[in-house]
């Protein structure tokens, strides 16, 4: 083992050299790659084998591991260490699945904010049939989910495109904000996220290959949109006007070299583009391009006609809904309960009549909810038979169902010294 | 109909990422009519379980388990998520989409999703609970129904409905505070409705054109 891979120090392996086989031969880029059936995560010591390095992933099954550039690449470094990492990969049979994908990070610091507003543009446009070429099923695969199918996350990408040119005026760091914010939303196909954490977007789309001239085209696809970006007139509304003028082959002519546009030109790529592909555009050139503006745009004022009928028969329902609910509700008293028994309601009681009832003292109750042995009705004075039977009869009705009621006589008092 | 194409690799995996989902079932795979079904029960090695939602006399049903083979989820399912927008609430209309959070699961979760609402507030007191898993909106996600423009207006006038979708992101909707129907594209009321002329915020103007396209109406800003 070389004495750079104990030290984790880096050869001086760079040689620092454009290449004109990237659409963009200076352009920096970052590459992750995950394979499964990974039995040896080390590498073997090899020059372009130290531009790597090894991370663990989690999502992936069978011995899933992750590869990473050590640092960003450009030109022939790029291509080199992509190319015998891919070869390396197939030498060692391990597996490309369905779960496995290619990251691309792609510098963005030289961009101006009007540039990455025409490059998030385009690229929204064009992302159905970026998609299409891409294939197999990562239209559908939860760590790749394309903008037109992420409304949130579109929203969020308007809202780091606006807060930038606020950052523009004001030099202040909103966009970066929002842009660490989306870290737990960071399974787009495009992702911002990695705005603020390397000043890069991250085209997470590809699914993982062993055929590396695949890998290129796609690096290249993904360069063609930035290098667009720079020849861009203006970065708004016009965008889209100017994709519209041009129709789908010539924008396709525009925008990428032609070997490209044979690969991603097909029958439906108008549709794509036209229907779902602008107006995740125009979203972002209303939402994104377009300081918020608090000027007064008045509805016309009033309620209207068919909302207030609705809102009529709604609280008609509502009211009878209600009564009904009246007439069910919990009886809070005897006499509810006897009328609905329909058995004849007890008379109003004679408490202040009669002896036995004359006092409040007089009528003890240990606990209402108790059966009615814990019930006390404390004489104050003999009371006469019939008083007394009408008081049993009283006291058996108020409390059926829940035992016999009986009289406790009360003691009589000591006599004071 | 073109089906998403399946997604996983095994069935263990298809129990793996899509249980406690909903995914779109064809029982014809030529017609465009789509079961929702969810997928609960973890399954058997070789088989997954399934129940169907359906109505019956009014009311959402889910059935009992159905088991299925991943041959039989290959020819009748529709992998991935189905593409939402508006869906019917009751009496008007909600506006649902997805963000990209790292979820354990595939299929569609409503209680993912991200509720926009309309004239929700001036109605909370007549209008169905909110819950995690409203079975009407999953059944109108998976068979999104939209009305033309005369039909929406009728409803709308008449009191039978006070929103109404029209297409995956536009809608319209009446309230207390305007006098005539306001349109929504997705989750933004960009405009008024008056006499066939749709009159748009000037902050909305991009959005005429497919307003045009897809009302048949003049568009004034």
């Amino acid at each position: 083992m070389s004495l750079s891979r104990i030290l984790r120090k880096p050869k001086g392996n760079t040689c620092y050299t454009a290449d004109n086989r990237w659409v963009l031969p200076n352009q920096l880029i970052g590459y992750e790659a995950e394979y499964e059936g990974v039995t040896d995560r080390f590498l073997p010591d090899h020059t372009y084998a130290n531009h790597f390095v090894y991370h663990a992933e989690t999502s992936l099954k069978d011995a899933g591991a992750e590869f990473v550039f050590t640092q960003p690449l450009f030109g022939a470094d790029s291509w080199n260490a992509i190319h015998w990492l891919t070869s390396y990969a197939a030498e060692q049979k391990w597996k490309c699945t369905k779960r496995t994908g290619i990251h691309i990070h792609l510098d963005v610091r030289d961009l101006e904010v009007n540039q990455l507003t025409g490059l998030c543009l385009l690229y929204a446009a064009l992302e159905p049939i970026i998609y299409r070429w891409i294939g197999g099923s990562r239209e559908t695969s939860h760590f790749c989910i394309p903008l037109y199918k992420a409304d949130d996350t579109l929203l969020k990408v308007c809202k780091i495109i606006r807060s930038a040119y606020g950052d523009e005026k004001a030099g202040t760091n909103n966009a970066v904000k929002i842009a660490e914010s989306m870290a737990e939303e960071r399974y787009a196909g495009l992702n911002p996220n990695s705005l603020a954490k390397f000043g890069t977007l991250e085209f997470r789309h590809l699914e993982t290959t062993h055929k590396f001239d695949r890998i290129v085209d796609w690096i290249n696809i993904i360069m063609s949109l930035k290098a667009t970006a720079y020849k861009l007139p203006q970065s708004d509304g016009s965008v889209i006007r100017l994709i519209e003028q041009l129709g789908t082959k010539d924008l396709l002519d525009f925008v990428f070299p032609g070997p490209l546009v044979r690969q991603l030109y097909t029958e439906e790529s108008s549709r794509l583009i036209f229907e779902v592909g602008i107006p995740s555009a125009r979203d972002i050139a209303v939402h994104g391009c377009q300081p918020l503006s608090w000027e007064k745009f008045q509805f016309p004022k009033g309620e209207h006609g068919g909302f207030a009928k609705w809102i009529k028969s709604a609280e008609g329902n509502r009211q009878e809904k209600g009564k009904k609910h009246e007439e069910l509700v919990v009886f809070d008293d005897f006499n509810d309960m006897d009328e609905e028994l329909d058995e004849p309601p007890i008379q109003a009681p004679p408490l202040i009549e009669e002896p036995l009832f004359q006092n409040a003292q007089n009528i003890f109750w240990g606990n209402v909810n108790a059966p009615i042995e814990q019930a006390e009705v404390r004489e104050a004075q003999a009371p006469n038979q019939e008083q007394l039977a009408r008081a049993w009869a009283r006291l058996n009705d108020m409390n059926r169902g829940r035992g016999e009621a009986r009289i406790v006589p009360v003691p009589a008092p000591r006599p004071r010294r | 109909m073109l089906l998403r194409p399946c997604d996983v690799e095994n069935i263990s995996d298809f129990n793996r990422y899509y249980t406690n989902s909903w995914v779109g079932y064809h029982e014809d795979p030529d017609s465009e009519k789509i079961l929702p079904a969810f997928v609960s029960n973890p399954g058997t090695g070789t088989s997954t379980a399934l129940k169907f939602l359906t109505k019956k006399g009014g009311s959402w049903q889910l059935g009992s388990w159905n088991m299925l083979t991943l041959e039989d989820l290959e020819k009748h399912l529709d992998f991935g998520r189905p593409n939402i927008g508006m869906v019917d609430d009751g009496p008007t209309v909600v506006f649902l989409s997805y963000s990209t959070p790292r979820a354990p699961s595939k299929g569609l979760r409503t209680r993912d999703a991200r509720i926009n609402n309309f004239n929700d507030h001036e109605i909370y007191r007549y209008r169905t609970p909110r819950s995690s898993e409203r079975y009407d909106w999953i059944y109108h996600a998976f068979n999104p129904a939209y009305l033309n423009l005369d039909e929406a207006l009728k409803q709308l006038n008449n009191g039978e409905k006070i929103g109404v979708a029209l297409s995956p992101v536009l809608a319209l909707f009446t309230s207390s505070t305007s006098k005539f129907p306001v349109l929504a594209y997705k989750r933004w009321s960009i405009g008024y409705l008056q006499d066939k002329t749709a009159i748009l915020n000037p902050q909305y103007q991009e959005y005429a054109e497919p307003v045009a396209k897809q009302l048949q109406v003049k568009v004034a800003v």
